[in-house]
This record gives C-alpha cells, structure tokens and sequence, in this order.
C-alpha cells in the first residue's frame, strides 16, 4: 500500500539524464571512429618542424604513406603494440631489422619492393576508373609520413616511386612545435 | 507498539454517524482522541494491519504523527457526501488510494485566515476541541512500524481532504507542531505538486538540461580542442622530374646566369653530408650550401653532437637569411640534397632552417654518393 499508493501517485521516469548520456556514448563513438578511419598510422614519430605549413583543408583524395624502419627495440613500437603482440611477431618475421616498411591504411605492412607494386596497382585502377591514358597524371595527394629515424635515401625512394607512378602532389607531413 | 484501530462515531453536531481509522497505543487513547474530537465512539475495533501490509517489511519504529483535520465552520461542503468516502477509507487500503486521489492537496487555502494557527496547529499532543468540529482530528504520536503509520496518514488524509478539502490542507501546512518526521513528508508532497502544476505566476526554471548541455558543450570542445604543441603540419615538396628530364635541367643550370632570380631549379644546392661515425648512425656532418657562393658549414672541433648540431643549423639559417636578402624575392626555393644514411629527421630540420629564411620550395634531390 505505502509503495503502490507512492508510484500511483505520479509515475514519470526521468529520461533527461539517461539521453544526455546516451548522447554522450553516440558522440564518443563517432569521434572514435574518426580516428580508427584515420589514415596516419600509431607508429611514426614525426619530426619537428618550426616552418612549416599548417594544414589545409582536408583532401578528400589523399593517401597516406607512412614510412618507418623496422626495430624491434624500438619503444614507440612496443608501446603501440603492447596490448597487441602479434602485430609485433609479424612484423619481426616479414621484416628484417632495419628494414624500412610502409604503412598504408587498411593494408598489411609492406616492404618497399611491394609498396611499389601496390602503387603501380592503384594507379592502373584509378586510371580504369577515370579512363585517362597510362602517362595522365593523378589527382590523389600522397602525404609522406616519415619516421624520424628513417634513411633519408629510403623516404626518398618513396617519393620516387610515388613520382614515376604519375602522383605529382607530394607533401611530407611533420610536427609543429 | 501502535496498533490501528476501527472506530465507529457518532457526531452529534450533525447527528450522524462516520467510521475512522485511528493509530494509538491502546483503546483508552483511541477513547481519548475521539472524546476530543468531539465524537461518541460507538465501537472500537482492532484492525491487523501488518497482514495488509506483507509485502514491505516492518521498517524501525518512528514517531508518527498523522495529519489533523480542523473543522472549519464554514465549510462550504455538506456533511453527508463525508461519510460515504469515510466508509470506503476504512475498507480495503489499496481502494482509498485510488478512491481518493491525493490531487486536492496543494489546492491550498491560505491558511491564517481559515484557522488561527496556534489552536490548530498541536497536532501531536493534544487534539484541540474545536467548537464546531465537524472534521476528525486524526492525531496519534508514538512509535510504531513504518508501514502501519505511512498507511495510517494515507488513509487518513485522503479521507480528510475529501470530508473537509480546504481544511486538511490548511492544517497540514500550517506552522503548528509537528513532529519532525511528519513535517518533511507534507512539505515533500506539496512541492512535488508544485512542480508538476506551477502554481500561476511563479516562474520555475529548471537548469538540469541546461547544465547538461553546457557540459556536454565543454566536453566536446575539451576534445577536439588541439594543443598548438604537436600538431601536424606539411610541407610541400617538388620532386626532380624523371631521369630523361633532368639531364636538360642541368644543361639549364650550366646556362643559367648568375643574375637571373632562382626558380625551383634554383642554383642553391643545399647538401647534407653523413657524419660517418658508426656510433652515431644517421648524424649529419657537415651542410655544403652551393649555387650563389659555396659556402661549408661544419661543427666547431670538440663540440658534442647536439652542439655541433645546433650550431651548424644556426649558421646555415643565418646564411639563408642572408642569401634571401640578397635575392629580395619572397618565394624562393632550393634543392635539397643528403647522403644516403642521414636520418630523415636531420633533413627535415635543415628543410625547416632553410624554410625560416624564406626558401619555402624545397625539392628533394636524389641522395648524392656517400
């Protein structure tokens, strides 16, 4: 009686506070998946740079190379991946230590040799859709995205390979400090 | 320990009779009350209560004190639609309730002018002899089983506010003396009501949402705010054409002329060249800047690495700078040029000395020989 009189009284539940946070979740999901889908990859420690430009508006067509070179030891490797060890294996057994390995989102590390057919693949593909001729140049940016350790002759036979595959807009990105 | 007795009155102001529901220690209390009221009792009844009330367990025992009724003389409501609700209150509990709803409680009168308070108000001690007490005043202190008394003031209020609306409520908020346990509930219950009915011309803002959403504002901003620290940027880079291109490139380097302002196959040639020192791979040595006047930069002897680092990147800036100013144009552009083994972080802080002195296009040349 002094329960049931109490809810036949007035019942309401207040949904306010349980939208807010439901609100809250969607949001923080949606900004998660925003970076999940974002093409730089964990592992690459930028260099600095004071000069440098800001950010442009963001290029819908753009891909992302991130080049780094394979070091087991490396703490940036083994704090991204502490809670994934077999990214770890994997990259120890495809990769020799030292080895420069590029990174392209939603594909395997790959070592310079097969980022260049990959490339080569891309293009033929972009070429199929647009249906240009095999020397037309490309819109797609790639943006370089250098480890700081790198060897400067690895990061540029990146850009090369980028160059002799039509892709003429290049930018490399840094940290602006 | 309170018990719940059934009493049947009879009133011989308006000569008729009403059954009440009363909570007391014993029935010469229950003889009491009713006698100052004002009332006959006719029969007093024991009423289990705690067989109703099964569901919730018997709570600690506290003070009590029901809501009064104060007979006000002239109340505008006859007497006979009193005793049929009366009769139903003293009937199932669950069927008062709804029989009764609780609604007529914040219709509140204002409460000095019906009673003078003092009179009214000692709802705990004593039940005052009103002169023409048409109501029943309902007021037990004492310990008892929380059920038992919540069911109590239930079945009694309603039962109030039905016989006598204007009346109950007034004495329920009047300043009288109530024992502390009681007053909160009334008071309790009249905001409530307030709030879903605002009475007219009070303004209530609710600044919940409000709240929420500044909240959910600043945490938004929190997140996508970026700390001008270590934020991403880019620079722009030329490639060398492809290799048949590039031999009529140099044949326009040898033909260029000295005075002609420097496009991005600008003369200025910047070169990093390896430190070539095994236990400081990738360290850059020297920086050989050629194309207006050749010039070497290399660390003073006996400066530790960082030093020497610094120190050739400063100088190099300087001479940059200088080399700008003598070229009086803002975009200016150079080649720049490693050693194969240089690490990429020493290429790009050269590129980024080199863009602080205004040469902004930078075209990174194939890594010479080391």
């Amino acid at each position: 009686m002094s329960s049931g009189s109490a809810g036949a009284d007035v019942v309401e539940p207040n949904l306010t506070s349980l939208l807010d946070l439901v609100m809250q979740l969607l949001m923080f999901f949606i900004m998660c998946v925003n970076f999940v889908s974002n093409q730089a990859a964990a592992e690459i420690a930028l260099p600095d740079s004071q000069a440098a430009a800001p950010l442009e508006d963001k290029n819908t067509d753009a891909l992302f190379v991130n080049i780094r070179p394979f070091n087991s030891s490396d703490p940036i490797l083994i704090g991204k991946y502490s809670e994934n060890p077999k990214y770890l294996e994997k990259l120890s057994e495809k990769f020799q230590p030292g080895q420069v390995y590029v990174i392209i989102n939603g594909q395997e590390p790959m070592s310079l040799g097969s980022f260049r057919n990959w490339l080569r693949d891309q293009r033929s593909r972009a070429i199929l859709e647009k249906g240009g001729d095999k020397d037309s140049k490309l819109d797609t940016i790639i943006i370089i995205r250098a480890h700081r350790e790198t060897d400067y002759k690895d990061v540029y036979e990146v850009m090369e390979t980028c160059r002799n595959q039509g892709y003429n807009q290049l930018f490399v990105r840094v940290l602006k400090v | 320990m309170n018990k719940r007795f059934k009493v049947s009155c009879f009133d011989p102001k308006s000569g008729s009779t009403r059954d009440l529901m009363l909570v007391a220690s014993d029935e010469a209390a229950v003889m009491s009350l009713v006698q100052q009221a004002g009332l006959l009792a006719m029969s007093i009844e024991l009423v289990d209560v705690s067989g109703k009330e099964g569901s919730s367990p018997p709570a600690e025992s506290q003070p009590i004190s029901a809501p009064i009724a104060v007979p006000q003389p002239s109340n505008p409501i006859p007497v006979a639609p009193v005793v049929a609700p009366v009769a139903k209150v003293v009937t199932p509990v669950a069927k008062v309730s709804k029989a009764v709803p609780v609604q007529p409680v914040p219709v509140a009168i204002p409460a000095p002018v019906a009673v003078p308070a003092p009179s009214a108000a000692p709802v705990s001690k004593a039940v005052p002899v009103q002169p023409a007490p048409v109501a029943v005043p309902v007021a037990v202190k004492g310990p008892t089983t929380a059920p038992v008394s919540k069911a109590t003031s239930r079945t009694s209020l309603p039962a109030k506010v039905q016989a006598i609306p204007p009346a109950s409520t007034l004495t329920l908020g009047a300043p009288g003396d109530f024992s502390p346990e009681t007053a909160p509930v009334s008071r309790k219950r009249r905001r409530h009501n307030e709030n879903t009915f605002p009475p007219e011309g009070e303004v209530v803002i609710n600044v919940v949402p409000m709240l929420d959403m500044t909240f959910q504002l600043l945490f938004f901003f929190i997140i996508t705010f970026q700390s001008p620290s270590g934020v991403e940027a880019q620079i722009p880079l030329t490639l060398p054409p492809p290799e048949g291109q590039q031999e009529a490139s140099k044949d326009k380097k040898e033909n260029t002329d000295k005075d002609i302002i420097p496009t991005i196959d600008s003369d200025v040639t910047v070169e990093i060249k390896s430190l070539n020192n095994p236990q400081y791979p990738g360290e850059m040595g020297e920086v050989e800047v050629s194309g207006l006047a050749k010039e070497v930069f290399r660390p003073t002897p006996g400066k530790s690495l960082d030093e020497g680092r610094a120190e050739v990147l400063g100088r190099l800036g300087d001479a940059m700078k200088q080399m700008a100013q003598d070229l009086k144009k803002d975009n200016l552009s150079l080649r720049l040029k490693a050693d194969p083994g240089v690490k990429w972080e020493r290429v790009i802080q050269v590129a980024d000395t080199c863009r602080q002195a205004k040469f902004l296009g930078i075209r990174f040349e194939k890594p010479g020989g080391s």
